[in-house]
């Protein structure tokens, strides 16, 4: 239900209102005087509609349409200023400081219904908007296939992680893990099966890890997780749970159970670590300890390589081998 | 004798055919509106315009919820004096207003009568 204020100091005015209002299917807060208004906007779950009387004490209406105006609160509030002077200049006055529309007292119920309909198709439409919006920032920042952080997104996570631990130094856990064998499962049971089986991985990656890690699908059947806080040892137990969640029971589609295994690798930074690693840097390790995973005979986690040169060639030229 | 202060039927198409809220209303104005005349009265005789301004402005919101043309009219002439701090007349004006505000309320008692006798 519509919530709608009623601010005015004259008490019968706001019995009125109220209960026409009410009779109307909104629901009516009333209050008496301006500070006491711009309170109730003020509030988390304010009211997005407001009437309110230009001459009351403490703030007038048009100091309370300021002082909402101003603040840039996220959503709009749709004000309706009840006046019973009815000079021009007054009503310009009016609608200069921000309010959206005016009803002159004594005011006719016809108009007044007709006025705060005009307001609710605005806050409908505002509604729509935001919606749209929040769906569009969703879809922007995170895979459709999976729901998890997209490339882009994931990738902003580590970066703020990295910007984060330069400050304060605490260690920091990356793992990239990819499916093992994922094409021969597109090929076998087709794509669909493919997706399913995408999408209960993630199912079963998202639970195991805390609350702060982040998950991301970094390409087709490539995961990257971030792990706050987790050096070398605390990551590699992480990653062993992750693994065992994966291939302990098969995966269970409209073609049967399909046995799925995970391969891990590992890049990490301890607490007070100087010569911290940089984004390009975490992922390319990670990626390299994952070549390893996958050459060492897969479903398994590898810890970081030490030695990485050699790695990095070796594994262009066998990609197609995953 | 009520017809001629307030319109009836206009008065009960403003609370939708509520006597329940018509009645309300009635008992918050002849609770209420003798304190507001009052500070009415207490600002002509301190020719106070601000407080003018203010008080009549106010009753003249309240008396124009029963619509009564003439009342506001009363409340309205004050007001006026009030912003444009001009008292000249408002002694008299004042005298005016108390009598039409006592055949609102004469007329909103009777109201009160016909359709609140169940309180």
């Amino acid at each position: 239900m519509y919530k709608v204020l009623i601010a005015d100091d004259d008490r019968l005015s706001c019995k009125l209102l109220g209960s026409l209002l009410t009779k109307w299917g909104y629901e009516a807060e009333i209050v008496h005087d301006g500070v006491a208004a711009l309170a109730k906007l003020k509030q988390p779950d304010a009211p997005q509609m407001a009437i309110l009387d230009w001459m009351m004490p403490g703030l007038d209406g048009i100091q309370v349409i300021q002082a909402v105006r101003s603040s840039g609160y996220e959503t709009y509030t749709y004000i309706l200023l009840l006046t019973s002077k009815d000079q021009k200049g007054d009503l310009l006055d009016g609608l200069n400081a921000g309010a959206d529309d005016y009803l002159k007292k004594p005011f006719d119920n016809d108009e007044l219904r007709a006025r705060v309909r005009a307001g609710k198709r605005i806050l409908d439409l505002q509604a729509a908007l935001i919606d749209v919006r929040d769906n569009l920032q969703f879809s922007a920042s995170h895979d459709s296939l999976t729901g998890l952080w997209n490339r882009g997104a994931i990738l902003d996570k580590l970066n703020q992680e990295l910007a984060r631990r330069k400050r304060t130094g605490d260690p920091l856990g990356v793992v990239m893990a990819d499916i093992d064998h994922f094409k021969k499962i597109n090929d076998t049971y087709g794509h669909l099966i493919g997706d399913a089986v995408l999408r209960e991985v993630t199912r079963r990656l998202s639970a195991a890890v805390r609350l702060y890690d982040a998950v991301g699908r970094y390409g087709g059947e490539e995961f990257l997780m971030i792990f706050p806080g987790c050096g070398a040892a605390r990551l590699a137990t992480s990653a062993e749970r992750l693994r065992h969640c994966i291939a302990e029971d098969p995966v269970e589609t409209d073609k049967g159970q399909i046995q799925v295994t995970l391969s891990l690798g590992l890049a990490s930074a301890e607490q007070g670590e100087k010569n911290s690693q940089g984004c390009d840097s975490f992922i390319r390790t990670a990626d390299e300890a994952l070549y390893l995973a996958k050459v060492n005979g897969r479903n398994r986690v590898e810890p970081t390589v030490m030695a990485v040169e050699a790695v990095g060639q070796r594994r262009d030229s066998s990609l197609g081998a995953r | 004798m009520t017809n001629a202060i307030i319109d009836e039927s206009e008065l009960l198409n403003r609370v939708e055919g509520d006597e329940e809220l018509l009645c309300e209303l009635i008992d918050m104005f002849l609770a209420e509106c003798g304190k507001t005349v009052q500070q009415v009265l207490d600002a002509v005789v301190h020719e106070d315009a601000a407080e003018l301004h203010r008080a009549a402005h106010k009753l003249k919101g309240t008396v124009g919820i029963f619509g009564s043309a003439e009342t506001i009219q009363a409340a309205l002439a004050l007001e006026t004096m009030g912003r444009e701090a001009n008292l000249a007349n408002a002694a008299e004006a004042s005298t005016h207003l108390q009598q039409r505000i006592e055949a609102l309320r004469n007329s909103l008692v009777a109201l009160r009568e016909k359709y609140c006798t169940k309180s």
